[in-house]
This record gives structure tokens, sequence and C-alpha cells, in this order.
């Protein structure tokens, strides 16, 4: 059985003591503390394991933090294996722009399609990256046309597939 | 650190990293040298697109292989003992008159490593990736590839597990080749879908 | 003493270079190795993939790689961007 990744266990102490061993003045050069650092110590910061004041005095300066990041998990977290469609099934990709990345590709968000193929129930990757576990839920090919994601840039007759996870998608009137 | 020099043994900052990240992980046992050598090895030597020629030239040259391969390219492409990471859930795209495939990975750059190997730069390039979705006709004709206007361009963006293979059309004048001959002809880029045989 | 590979070492496919540069090669077998040593599916590092291009679109693909690779790293606390940096090599190798 494929484990699930790891969540990101923010527990005060070992944070702490990560935050202890950095040495401030080379590690605020280092090509390392991207997005990184920032996103891991708001965290820390509200999980109160460090303040603000203590970042800052280890940095010798200023220390930005992350603005709030609420809601990152979706609200519905089953796990689902049977497929709600069938092919040739009309759906519409839901419109939905949450934090951190999703697998729906922006292009196809809000827009209608055909399911065209069923490839079973798969590990929802986004959900687990946030710290939601193992989810799985059905995934499908969507048949979009080329003028429903581009109109009159698009082409007739012309096609785009996205295989997307069920969640993603709701039933088109 | 010595800022402005450019020392030819200096490494760029990347380059570092990475092998920073092997030098840890390795320290630590959660890599083993070896093992991460046998993985290059496995790119150089056994993956590549002559393992999708040869699926091809299966298919071009038996009916019944070539109708397995559409129903279930995963279970057909392992018949010719090609499998593994990136190629669990394959599905095979035919190309007709009508019909003109092309493949594109717009959130990264996934890639049927088994029988294709490792994608061309272009392929991860962030003009494909838009292009391919956005405009297929214009770019394939940019990349050489003319589809006529009647001919119904379908594109598949491997955005979660599967992946894919074109078959391309066996091209006139080839009744007289042998399986191997004919999967001397086959291209990667047929394959991606951005060539015509 | 020449610095760096020439071409000719390097391998190739249909005449192609399969990897621009060593580190690219280590780059990706260590992200399949990873996965594989620690029973995660490939998606898992897949889906930091796609978060870093998503995070910086024109960045070099391999450089999103590596952040992508360090990101597991880290997150899985296997490594801390300290000991990273302690490891890091200012030269390469001499062949």
């Amino acid at each position: 059985m494929i484990g699930s990744l790891g969540t990101l266990s923010i527990n005060g102490g070992m944070f702490r003591h990560s935050i202890e061993r950095m040495d401030p003045a080379h590690y605020l050069s280092s090509p390392y503390f991207e997005h990184w650092l920032t996103g891991v110590t708001t965290l820390a910061v509200e999980a109160g394991a460090a303040s603000v004041d203590e970042l800052e005095r280890r940095a010798g300066g200023r220390f930005p933090l992350s603005r709030p990041d609420r809601g990152l998990l979706p609200d519905d977290l089953t796990p689902r294996k049977e497929p709600r469609y069938a092919v040739g099934d009309e759906v519409r990709v839901r419109e939905w722009h949450p934090p951190g990345h999703t697998r729906a590709p922006r292009y196809v968000q809000g827009k209608r399609g055909t399911i065209v193929r069923f490839d079973g129930a798969h590990n929802v990757s986004d959900i687990e990256a946030h710290g939601g576990g193992f989810v799985t839920d059905p995934v499908y090919s969507v048949r979009f046309a080329s003028r429903e994601l581009w109109g009159e840039a698009g082409t007739d007759g012309d096609v785009i597939h996205v295989d997307l996870f069920e969640r993603y998608l709701e039933d088109s009137q | 650190m010595t800022a402005d020099h450019h020392h030819p043994a200096e490494l760029a900052p990347v380059e570092a990293r990475i092998a920073a990240i092997e030098s840890v992980l390795v320290e630590k046992g959660l890599l083993d040298t070896e093992a991460v050598d046998a993985i290059v090895r496995n790119f150089e030597d056994n993956l590549g697109p002559m393992n999708g020629a040869k699926v091809v030239a299966r298919a071009w040259t038996d009916q019944a292989y070539k109708e397995r391969l559409l129903a279930d390219g995963t279970a057909a492409i392992r018949e010719l003992g090609f499998e593994g990471p990136e190629g669990d859930y394959m599905v095979v795209v035919e190309n007709t008159p009508e019909v003109h495939n092309l493949v594109v990975c717009t959130l990264c750059s996934c890639y049927p490593w088994p029988t294709l190997g490792l994608p061309p730069k272009w392929y991860k390039a962030p003009a494909y990736r838009s292009r391919a979705v956005r405009e297929p006709r214009k770019l394939l004709a940019e990349m050489g590839t003319v589809i006529p206007d009647g001919v119904e361009i379908r594109v598949w963006d491997s955005s979660a597990e599967a992946r894919y293979l074109v078959l391309p059309m066996r091209p006139d004048g080839t009744d007289q080749m042998t399986e191997e001959q004919l999967a001397g002809i086959v291209t990667r880029d047929s394959m991606i879908g951005v060539q015509r045989l | 003493m020449t610095s760096g590979l020439d071409d000719t070492s390097l391998p190739r496919d249909n005449g192609e270079l399969v990897f621009e540069a060593p580190w690219q090669a280590r780059a990706l077998a260590m992200a399949v190795a990873l996965v594989e040593k620690l029973d995660l599916p490939w998606d898992a590092f897949r889906h930091r993939l796609m978060t870093e291009i998503a995070s910086d679109p024109q960045r070099p693909y391999y450089e999103s790689w590596c952040a992508a690779l360090e990101s597991m790293a880290i997150d899985l606390e296997l490594t801390t961007p300290g000991a990273l940096d302690a490891a890091a090599p200012t030269e390469r190798e001499p062949l």
C-alpha cells in the first residue's frame, strides 16, 4: 500500500530547535530560503511555536511572514471510488481558485465539456500536499471544444482533452 | 564567498544545490549513490523513443495487437517489455485521415518515459505547454507540420495519471518493409504528435 | 586541463543528448530514487514540481525541479536548509 506524503508537522519543539540552529547572517543570503521559509515560519508563529520578536531577534532584522492563509483544504475530504459520471455526460469544471496548486488547469475552469473516458480512482495530490492525507477521487478525461475554451480565437472542430478529478466537476445543465 | 570572478570550476547555484541534496541524503542513508547511478544509466541506455517505435511498428503489422493497444495501452506496451515509472497508465491515441492527435502536459512536463525516454527541451518550455492547447494548428505549422482544415486536431493534456502515446499513420510506400525497418522510420516527434511521417 | 564535460562524453539518443548536463541527470535520478526509497507515489514529487513551476513559470525547468526536490526533502524532515547550505560545494570536482 502506498504510504501518504508525510504532513508538515508543526511541532513546536522541533521547529524551535531548527530555528536555533540557523546562523542568521548566513541563511538570509542562502538560496534555499525562498517561499518555503516564509510559509513555514508563518505556520510556526500561528501554532505558537515561535514569536515574531524571537524570529526578528535571531534574524537580526525584519522577518517578513506571509499573510494569513485560511482554507487550504476543501471542505469535502470524502474519499470516493465509484464514478458519478459516465462516458458521454456533460459536465462543467468548477470555478475554483483555492490557495495552493490544484490539478485543474486554469484554462478549463468554468468551462463545459463531455466525459470521454473514466480512469479509475486516484489519490488527489493537491489535498495530500496540503496535509489532508490520502483521499481518492475518480478521474476522467474530459473533452472541451476549442471554441468553448478560447471563443473567437478557437478553431471549429478542434478539441482539447484534460484529465480531471471528479471533485473539480459539477453537473452541466 | 568571492562574488564576481567567473572561475571555470565554479558551479552554477542550482548545480551546487543539487550536489548538496545528494550529499546530505546519501550521508543519511536515504539515497544510495549506486541506485542513483543505475537510474541515470537506465535513462541513457534503455529508455527512449526506440521503444515506442517498436510498439508502433508492431501495431502497423499486427491488427490484433493494434486493437489490444488501443483498448489497453499499458498491457499491450508491457507485452513488448516496456513498463515502469511514468508508464503505469498508458493511453494510445490513433491518427487517422480525419483525426490528428497532439500530446502536452500544461502543468509540468509529464511524458511516457518507458516508451519515449525523457522529453525534449521544447516540450518542457512554457511556449509549447501553453500554445499546444490554445493554438495547436498554428504551433504545428511553425514546427513544420501542416494539418489540413478538414482534419480534427485532438489535444491531450496529461494533467493526471494517463500518459499518452500517438500512433502515427503508416506512411505510403512502406508495404515491403519488415517490422524492424518500420521501427526505424518512426520518430519521437511523430509519437508526441508534432510531426507526421 | 579542460573544465566541464565536452559534448562527446555525454550520452546521446538519436543524435540528441539525453541529459544536457550531468547534474540534471542527478536531479532526475534522485527524485526517482527518493520516492522509491520512501515508498511514495511519483505523484508526490510531481505535484511539488507543478507547484514550483506555477509559482515561477519563466524559471528554467531544472531550477523548478531542484526547488521541488529541496522542498520535499525539507518538508519530509529529511534534512534542513542549514545542512543543505553546509553541504553545497563551491567547485566542480575535477574529472
